[in-house]
């Protein structure tokens, strides 16, 4: 046993070297570690507010086009308010309204690694859940991965681990849409077999099939279709609505009728 | 002088994190100053404090990059290997004798020699950890770029920040 301490002893260094590598290797393979969910990534309390600090002062130099960016957005709206006027549509039953909106700012973002996250200054006391689809108002963003009190972690529509379920306007095709980490405007488009006719130019739109998103809300239009290639699909880049270089202000959405779709279809797996 | 020191240290994490993390200059370079932090780093024989210390700053950045485990992978693996190049380059006795390995205390030539494929190593495990295809053109500009500013700018910030140290004149 004294000889065992004294042997330890001698290569201590070492040891607490391959101790400490085993700890970090730990730690990037586990994704879902609960230190790293609730403490180690960038929603946590002194980080969030760092950021939000810095966010501060950077955003006084955005003022400007982000005022023209909710001009715009408020032309759009108002164009729609008045179609539906003018069609006497217009859905006056609150009650109904199957999707809420939680309004945040981006306090940081990276677009050059492979996994990207971006940070938002709204959290659990604002009502964000994990799980939640976030959107801007050209395209959707990413999805809620951690959450504080008064911050959320996303995880970005550009991470390559990612895949959103999209459908392609014209033909109704339903496709997965993932990043292939080269370029920050561009995704790829998958699984769309090879008899289906596309056009470049088709705009792409989220599908109904998941509760993150709402059905049509605009991704991106085709930009190239490559059909040379030894396969049952198609290789097809999309460019993307939403530039992610100066990302500012999203939107969280809410889905009240979640809880009900999930539990009817967990339901349905256990009669099976 | 630790004041001074460790307020370096702290610019140098605070450039990391919050400006040259977010930005890739001309498609292929990417600045690390926290490399600087752990190359200057003094030397310390079989010490466990400074691999503990060297997890916990990568720990620092890897939160604020949401990159979990990364970066203290990375700065324990460096600091392992420099404890034993800095004994290769210059010897065990200067390595004791000089509080931070920074180009006045070494001299241009051995700093050189010293630094350079410290900062090639971080790349690599960088690139290896970071994208997903290593070897590719892309990824090998990326190292050759990257290390090349990476160095000149390591030699600027200490040009700046740090004054000679004239009492090691063993150089």
């Amino acid at each position: 046993m004294r000889n065992l301490l004294r042997i330890l002893g001698l290569y201590k260094y070492s040891i607490s070297f391959w101790i400490l590598v085993v700890f970090s290797f730990f730690f990037i393979l586990n994704n879902n570690f609960f230190l790293k969910s609730y403490y180690f990534n960038s929603s946590n309390y002194i980080s969030g507010t760092i950021f939000s600090l810095r966010n501060s002062f950077i955003n006084y130099f955005e003022l400007k086009s982000q005022n023209l960016e909710i001009l715009d957005e408020n032309n759009d709206l108002f164009a729609q308010i008045l179609y539906y006027k003018s069609n006497k549509k217009s859905n006056t039953d609150t009650l109904n309204v199957r999707y809420r909106l939680i309004s945040a700012n981006v306090i940081n973002n990276s677009i050059n690694k492979n996994e990207n996250y971006i940070t938002l200054d709204k959290g659990s006391k604002d009502g964000v859940e994990v799980g939640m689809g976030v959107i801007s108002s050209k395209g959707i963003v990413g999805k809620v991965q951690y959450i504080s009190d008064n911050f959320s972690t996303l995880i970005s529509l550009l991470n390559t681990s990612y895949y959103v379920s999209t459908l392609i306007k014209n033909t109704n095709t339903l496709s997965s849409l993932n990043w292939d980490a080269e370029n920050p405007n561009k995704a790829k488009l998958l699984y769309i077999p090879k008899h289906i006719n596309l056009n470049e130019g088709d705009s792409v739109i989220t599908s109904s099939f998941n509760t993150i998103y709402p059905k049509g809300i605009g991704i991106g239009i085709i930009k190239h279709i490559n059909k040379n290639i030894n396969s049952n699909f198609y290789d097809i880049d999309i460019e993307l609505f939403q530039s992610f270089y100066n990302l500012s202000h999203v939107y969280i959405i809410v889905d009240t009728q979640k809880e009900e779709k999930v539990l009817l279809e967990l339901k349905n797996n256990d009669e099976e | 002088m630790m004041k001074n020191n460790i307020l370096l240290f702290s610019l140098l994490m605070f450039m990391q994190v919050f400006v040259l993390n977010k930005i890739l200059f001309f498609d292929y370079v990417l600045l690390a100053p926290y490399v600087l932090v752990l190359i200057l780093y003094p030397y310390y024989k079989d010490s466990i404090i400074t691999l503990v210390i060297g997890f916990l700053l990568g720990l620092i950045v890897d939160v604020f990059n949401d990159s979990l485990g990364l970066y203290s992978f990375i700065s324990i693996i460096i600091l392992y290997f420099k404890n034993s190049w800095v004994l290769k380059i210059i010897g065990e006795d200067k390595a004791e004798e000089i509080s931070l390995m920074s180009i006045f205390n070494l001299g241009s030539l051995k700093f050189f020699n010293f630094s350079f494929p410290i900062v090639m190593l971080y790349y690599i495990l960088l690139l290896i950890f970071e994208s997903n295809a290593f070897f590719t053109l892309n990824a090998f500009f990326i190292l050759f770029f990257s290390s090349i500013s990476t160095y000149v700018f390591m030699i600027l910030i200490q040009y700046l920040f740090l004054k000679l140290d004239l009492k090691n004149d063993w150089k």
